[in-house]
């Protein structure tokens, strides 16, 4: 029997047994519309209030700040929309992000191009850091905007988010950060941490899919994407979802919670890391330290990452080539393009990504199995053959 | 000295903070958020081109205050100044507050008025001045800061003239480009006071419009919140001569409108706070330059003190549109005495 592992959790997670039994009550009796005027609407709105709470609670910020949205990208249009809406007013109609930005960033920032804005793609190093001085030059007095991931979704940079902050705040732009892939893999504090809006997505964080939330700083004002009742502040239209609201909360805790375990993580991240490394022509994508810690994205020349992948599939083990949302384009990654890796290499890269469920037996399988189907791979590459014919010679 | 400088962003709290820093003080910033809002990002830019911290106080809750005193008196009739109960409840006191638990000397804003000593029987009293811009002068808007917060306040401007201000900005760098001079009603931002009124406390009832000169009704209103004394446009009146509102019955919800405009020379004023002199003995009379609205030109009068926080402006000259629920400021020449809401 093939062994199962699950390697793919930057594109989504199981949600956990905790998270199902806190959602059950919002199924089975506490069903009501939170707007309601009577008993079962104020059932629901007290669940709502309390998961507001707990989550501000373990991010440090006030309720009053986080707004719950339908998914991560719901809450980076928001971000980002919003917030170049409300700034054009006073005149600021630039926006400044990076080039390594997940779709939902970019994609949103093409469409504000399309309506006037200006917008600079800063670059970033050979390990994804952004590049602060050529964000320094970017940023102006006429920047409404700055929107740089808390960390990659690919290669799992975590990026310099204080100093990001201060180089936006400096000409009074605004700084919004993508946390999607952040949240649970890096403590945030917010009573300390100097960013204006922060996006997140409970499927990343075994919640269930179609909950997001968006956190905006007392002091920040931005326009509404979505219109319509008076939920959320009346800020974000739309019944609120109360089960995903309530498990979002739950995940969030456990998450924050599970932070100190982290360590743990990282050292298996490490020897798949160190392991995978050995392969000769290989190469980690990303930065060695300042990385996610359940994140590994290692290159492989002369061969085609989507061949690995179902060769690990079919032996059991989930993984990914970058970003699941693109994986239906043939482009090779816009990020590892991005960090200077050239268009043939970028091809052959993979992603693993772990959490605390991933146990050694799984990474000792994980080695077991992908170093051979390289080499198979290899050996049926017409490219390959080249470099081992010259090395003979 | 350590002083904490109330930023919004604007030329004005900004050359405040930087005229302070050139004359040798320790100078951190402050932006105070009281609503929704409230924007930081102003605040954020100007003191990292000044080179300094800025503290975000959050005041929302108190600033509650602020919306509950605005609907409720409208509710009855009144006209209120936001901002004028804002200033002590909310802005000074916060900036006041935060001030002494984090060992500031004093605080300072941009505003256009002086901090100056006036004697009162024998016994010197901090209070404020005219500002030397008369034009910009907002002594009106300050004057509930309680003794507390004037211990501690400085004024860089009240010495200053708007133009010049931002000549001098421009000429230290700083960016000059100004705010929206500061809008009506900052909490309501598309200006709709009655809108938001009625989201809280529901629908007013639509109610007649009286004619003074007769008595007669001449027509029905639209709920009495949408409508100030003094007003002339939108009563949606046909009438064949210039018609105003005279007078809002709250009680019997009835809008007086009046051809002759309604003129006062005697105006009640209560919940007075006094900052030139202290309150003098019941029946005293003392002769005062009274403004009656933040723009209107001071009048001569006689303040008839009724104890109790309470007084009678006997006006020398009837005026218009005396509006209840508006502050009446009294002067001795540039300086202010006391100041109370008129009934």
């Amino acid at each position: 029997m093939t062994k199962f592992v699950y390697a793919d959790n930057a594109a989504t997670t199981p949600v956990s047994r905790e998270v199902i039994d806190a959602m059950s009550v919002c199924f089975e009796s506490a069903w009501g519309n939170p707007s309601s005027q009577h008993g079962k609407g104020y059932e629901a709105k007290a669940l709502i209030d309390d998961a507001r709470a707990r989550i501000a609670r373990a991010f440090r910020c006030n309720a009053n700040e986080l707004y719950f949205t339908a998914s991560g990208t719901e809450a980076d249009n928001w971000a980002i929309k919003g917030a170049a809406m409300r700034m054009k007013k006073k005149g600021r109609t630039h926006i400044v992000t990076s080039k390594i930005e997940h779709h939902a960033v970019l994609h949103t920032c093409e469409a504000l191009e399309k309506q006037g804005f200006t917008v600079t793609y800063v670059g970033v190093d050979e390990y994804g850091i952004v590049d602060l001085d050529e964000l320094r030059d970017a940023v102006t007095e006429n920047t409404a905007l700055v929107a740089i991931m808390f960390a990659n979704n690919e290669i799992g940079t975590i990026e310099p988010i204080e100093q990001i902050a201060e180089i936006a705040h400096a000409k009074g732009a605004l700084f919004f950060t993508d946390a999607v892939q952040a949240v649970g893999a890096v403590d945030i504090d917010l009573s300390q941490l100097k960013v204006d809006m922060l996006s997140l997505s409970g499927h990343k964080l075994h919640a269930p899919k179609g909950i997001g939330m968006l956190y905006i700083r007392k002091g920040v004002v931005i326009d509404n994407l979505i219109d319509g009742g008076g939920q959320e502040k009346r800020k974000r239209g739309g019944t609120e979802n109360v089960p995903y609201i309530v498990g979002l909360a739950k995940a969030i805790e456990i998450a924050q919670s599970r932070i100190p375990e982290l360590d743990e993580v990282r050292r298996k991240r490490d020897r798949l890391i160190s392991e995978l490394t050995k392969i000769p022509y290989s190469k980690l994508n990303g930065h060695p330290t300042c990385r996610l810690p359940g994140n590994v994205n290692v290159g492989f020349e002369f061969i085609e990452g989507e061949s690995i992948l179902m060769w690990l599939d079919m032996a059991g083990v989930c993984a990914s080539t970058g970003s699941a949302c693109s994986s239906a384009s043939l482009d090779p990654s816009h990020v590892l393009l991005a960090t200077g890796v050239p268009h043939e290499k970028a091809h052959g890269s993979i992603r693993l990504s772990i959490t605390h469920e991933t146990t050694d037996e799984d990474i000792d399988y994980i080695l077991e199995v992908l170093p051979p189907i390289v080499e198979r791979l290899r050996n049926m590459s017409p490219l390959w053959e080249e470099i081992v014919n010259k090395n003979r010679q | 000295m350590r002083v904490l400088v109330g930023m919004s962003g604007g030329l004005d709290s900004t050359y405040a903070a930087l005229k302070l820093i050139n004359e040798g003080h320790d100078v951190e910033g402050a932006v105070v958020i009281m609503h929704e809002h409230t924007e930081i990002n102003d605040s954020r830019e100007a003191a990292q081109a000044l080179g300094i911290v800025l503290h975000e106080i959050d005041a929302a809750k108190e600033f509650d205050k602020v919306k509950d005193n605005f609907v409720s008196e409208y509710s009855r009739g009144r006209t209120p100044n936001p901002c004028i109960v804002c200033n002590p409840w909310v802005k000074f006191r916060a900036l006041a507050d935060f001030a002494r638990n984090n060992g500031f000397d004093k605080i300072a804003t941009g505003h256009y008025a002086r901090c100056v000593g006036y004697f009162d029987n024998g016994e010197e009293r901090s209070t404020l001045g005219r500002a030397r811009d008369v034009r910009k002068d907002q002594t009106y808007m300050l004057h509930r800061l309680p003794a507390d917060i004037m211990e501690m306040l400085l004024l860089p401007l009240g010495d200053e003239i708007k133009d010049e201000v931002r000549e001098k900005a421009r000429n230290a760098g700083l960016r000059v480009a100004e705010q929206r001079e500061s809008q009506e009603i900052c909490f309501i931002p598309n200006g709709d006071y009655a809108a938001y009124i009625e989201d809280i406390k529901g629908p007013f009832p639509e109610g007649n419009f009286v004619l003074d000169d007769d008595g007669s009704i001449v027509g029905r209103h639209k709920g009495l919140i949408r409508y100030t004394v003094g007003q002339r446009k939108g009563l949606g009146v046909a009438y064949g001569e210039r018609i105003f509102v005279s007078k809002i019955d709250a009680d019997k919800n009835e809008i007086h409108l009046s051809t002759v405009g309604s003129y006062s020379d005697r105006v009640g004023i209560s919940d007075i706070v006094f900052l030139g002199i202290s309150e003098p003995a019941k029946g005293e009379q003392r002769h005062v330059e009274v403004k009656l609205r933040y723009l209107a030109k001071p009048v001569v009068a006689t303040a008839i003190f009724l104890g109790n926080s309470r007084a009678e402006l006997v006006l020398d000259t009837p005026e218009k549109a005396v509006t209840s629920g508006q502050s009446a400021v009294a002067y001795d020449g540039d300086v202010l005495l006391f100041g109370g809401f008129i009934d």
